[in-house]
């Protein structure tokens, strides 16, 4: 596609230009990549505050390793699988640390950033995140980067260290998690409903 | 070929070949658990691939591009780090060659003392001495060394004065320019 080509050739003098030291020129890449890498990483870590840091480490990460990238390489793909690792370790890290929204008097006190995030949220985007909550891990960047980044299965595959056909399954396995957790979500809405209007005794 | 059934992700994808479809088409019509399961699936794609992307804060770049400055100036001092490292090892070691020279004179008394007390007092009076001499010796050298090297010595110093600031202009007021980029 004409704009995707010549939108790669001015990336590309961004990546050279920053290579060189202009820090102007990346932050043109930031500007440009911001809502990709800080969904992937919102997606992930289904926290505002985590999110963000873990976005601005992205980049900060991506800056210093610039001399590694591969130019023959598509530049999302190459900053996407910097964003996805981080993610992943920080999801690792977190499993050995309590956090106080885990603690149940946490929820009552109410912070700016729970008050931050109760605006944020609505139904469906809070439906979304009670699905993904569900998938391991690996599982649920795999439909991140398939459904949000549109990265093939080839593209999510070099990311993950996998082959395209193992891709291709554990994201069917994933969205039949996904469709199972759907079905059990309405199913507990309507019984949720009928109870109100005092259908069931 | 397995069942039929198998044949769903492929068709999510529209991987399938006209026949395959036909064949799984063909099926859907006779087996209710397999239309319940497409049907279930495509209403997952459908609720993710209407999701949409959350951006951050506005200001995001700022907020990076402020975090690249800090931690390239630290990068910076790191590199000069082990110059500092060790100009203090070399100035410990002068300091521990000149506290060896200032024992060695009592080394005799130290290692056979006659009595405490007397070795309190010869301590404490050599200390003295040794630190009066010294000190007469240190003012003497630098007043010297001063005198004669000062004409010459003030034009490096300034440059150096000058060039420690430049450094310290770059490394702590670049990070505000950056900010406004």
């Amino acid at each position: 596609m004409p704009f995707e080509e010549a939108h790669g050739r001015e990336e590309s003098g961004w990546v050279r230009e920053a290579l060189a030291g202009h820090q102007g020129a990346f932050a043109r890449l930031v500007e440009s990549y911001q809502t990709a890498v800080y969904n992937l990483a919102y997606r992930m870590l289904e926290d505002a505050g985590d999110a963000e840091d873990a976005a601005q480490e992205t980049f900060l990460r991506a800056y210093s390793q610039l001399r590694s990238y591969d130019p023959a390489r598509k530049f999302s793909s190459w900053l996407l699988a910097i964003a996805a690792h981080h993610c992943i370790d920080r999801l690792r890290r977190r499993r050995w640390t309590i956090s106080w929204e885990d603690i149940p008097l946490g929820r009552n006190l109410s912070t700016g950033r729970n008050v931050e995030r109760e605006v944020e949220r609505k139904e469906e985007r809070e439906e979304i995140r009670r699905l993904l909550e569900r998938l391991p891990p690996d599982n649920r960047l795999m439909v991140i980067l398939y459904y949000w980044n549109d990265l093939s299965c080839r593209q999510i595959g070099e990311i993950m260290g996998l082959g395209e056909g193992a891709v291709k399954s554990r994201l069917h396995r994933a969205r039949r998690m996904l469709a199972q957790g759907l079905r059990e979500e309405r199913e507990s809405a309507s019984c949720r409903s009928s109870v109100a209007m005092g259908e069931v005794p | 070929m397995a069942h039929r059934g198998e044949l769903i992700p492929a068709y999510l994808d529209g991987e399938v070949t006209g026949e395959e479809k036909e064949w799984l088409e063909e099926h859907l019509a006779v087996c209710a658990h397999c239309r319940e399961e497409l049907q279930a699936l495509e209403e997952v794609g459908l609720l993710l691939s209407e999701a949409p992307l959350i951006s951050p804060r506005p200001g995001f770049t700022a907020r990076v591009m402020a975090r690249l400055a800090q931690r390239e100036a630290r990068r910076r001092l790191t590199r000069v780090a082990p110059a500092l490292v060790a100009v203090s090892l070399i100035l410990t070691f002068l300091a521990l060659l000149s506290v060896a020279g200032l024992l060695l004179p009592w080394w005799d008394t130290l290692a056979a003392p006659a009595s405490l007390v007397n070795l309190g007092f010869d301590l404490l009076l050599r200390f003295v001495e040794t630190s009066t001499t010294l000190a007469q010796a240190c003012s003497f050298l630098l007043s010297a060394t001063l005198g004669a090297l000062l004409p010459r010595l003030l034009l490096p110093y300034s440059f150096l004065t000058l060039g420690l600031m430049m450094v310290w202009a770059r490394l702590v007021i670049r990070a505000p320019l950056v900010l406004k980029n």
